[in-house]
């Protein structure tokens, strides 16, 4: 009796030092993770932080223009304003193999800066302007100089792109040109007068 | 003991799941800086849109009503290797022999536009997850039968990739309206970022 009675006293004993240890060990458990979970959160937030910081200082700081060639729509915008907002025409991605050579007529995607800016630009004909009309491409540089077909200005932005005026607004809003982009004579106006040289540009 | 171990395993490990999220934001705002130095438009894939950027600047929002097989743990980014329309996509090709247009001249249907572009179509990455964006209407016997040969050049281009030992792959379909994905088409290219 009295040994079964010691039995029973030494199981309980065990269970309860079990139990205690199992409390002990949830607790430092639990509060380890806390602590973990708390400094990693504090660590992440500080990262959060600087990354947006870093994001936010590539944000243009001037007035920038976004060209969506999707919709053949030009945007110049500073910040969250926009100060413009025009049609536009942009590339026709028709492919041209002409004299053994190609040549591909979409606007390039991407970031871009306004290198250069023209009033009264005149148009010195690439050789795929002959060979897209039948002509031979002349040997004489004067023979490729075309006055009045890019509108009152024109605005550089690199590899012989530009965005200029055009004779034919009627048709604004089509994907119809060679790579560059096409404005009317009022927007590519303001445009001209309100962006600066270097003012970014997006285009996708 | 085991079970009061385990009890305290779990405990431990509950607090930083909720972690995973923020953690997964982090993650893509470190892909976005990252992919920022570069000056093609990439993209940040989330359940609810696809979000284009360019030069780390936000450009153009895209709804997806229905993303499967996006993870929720890390996020991860990755470049376009090579896309698939549902059916080939529009050229035109000028010669010099042929009657010829000059801009000025061009119709709309002699040039390639938005409306060209598929409504459904494979994107392979190069870390070997697959986008299938389709948009999930009625278009027609033999656009039904052209998606049902995409789809079973996914699962071909999927299971290869999974037979090669890259477990990390994944598989995600985009369900969009038909003129998002239309121009989720054309803004990829090969060599475009992609965050997901």
């Amino acid at each position: 009796m009295a040994r079964s009675h010691r039995r029973l006293s030494a199981g309980i004993a065990a269970f309860l030092i079990l139990i205690a240890a199992a409390v002990r060990l949830l607790s430092v458990g639990g509060s380890q993770a806390t602590d973990r979970f708390s400094s990693n959160a504090a660590a992440l937030r500080d990262e959060f932080s600087a990354l947006e910081l870093e994001l936010e200082s590539l944000e243009p700081k001037g007035p920038y223009i976004l060209i969506d060639t999707a919709e053949n729509r030009l945007y110049l915008k500073q910040g969250e304003k926009i100060l413009l907002d025009a049609v536009c025409s942009t590339g026709s991605g028709r492919r041209l193999r002409a004299a053994g050579r190609s040549w591909s007529f979409d606007t390039p995607k991407g970031h871009f800066r306004i290198l250069s800016k023209e009033d009264d630009p005149i148009w010195v004909k690439p050789d795929w302007a002959f060979l897209e009309e039948g002509k031979p491409v002349p040997t004489r540089e004067e023979d490729r100089v075309e006055k009045g077909v890019l509108g009152e200005h024109a605005l550089g932005f690199g590899d012989g792109y530009f965005i200029h005026g055009t004779l034919y607004t009627r048709l604004l809003g089509q994907n119809v040109t060679h790579g560059c982009i096409r404005l009317g004579r009022e927007d590519l106006d303001y445009l001209n007068q309100t962006v600066p040289l270097n003012a970014e540009v997006y285009i996708y | 003991m085991r079970w009061a171990l385990l009890f305290s395993g779990l405990l431990a490990v509950a607090p930083n799941s909720l972690g995973l999220d923020r953690e997964r934001t982090a993650q893509q705002l470190r892909y976005r800086l990252e992919l920022a130095a570069g000056s093609l438009p990439y993209l940040l894939i989330t359940p609810g849109s696809t979000v284009i950027f360019v030069k780390g600047l936000q450009v153009k929002r895209l709804p997806i009503r229905e993303a499967t097989g996006l993870g929720h743990g890390k996020s991860r980014a990755s470049q376009v290797e090579t896309m698939m329309p549902v059916a080939p996509v529009r050229k035109i090709i000028l010669r010099a022999d042929e009657p010829r247009f000059d801009s000025t001249r061009v119709a709309p249907d002699e040039a390639v536009s938005v409306d060209d572009m598929p409504k459904a179509f494979l994107v392979e990455l190069r870390d070997g997850s697959l986008f299938y964006v389709r948009s999930g209407a009625w278009h027609g016997v033999s656009y039904w039968f052209r998606e049902k040969i995409l789809q079973l050049r996914l699962t071909w281009s999927y299971l290869g990739v999974i037979l090669t030992g890259n477990l990390d792959a994944s598989l995600i379909q985009l369900e969009m309206d038909g003129s998002w994905a239309r121009r989720l088409f054309w803004t990829l290219q090969k060599g475009s970022g992609v965050i997901y």
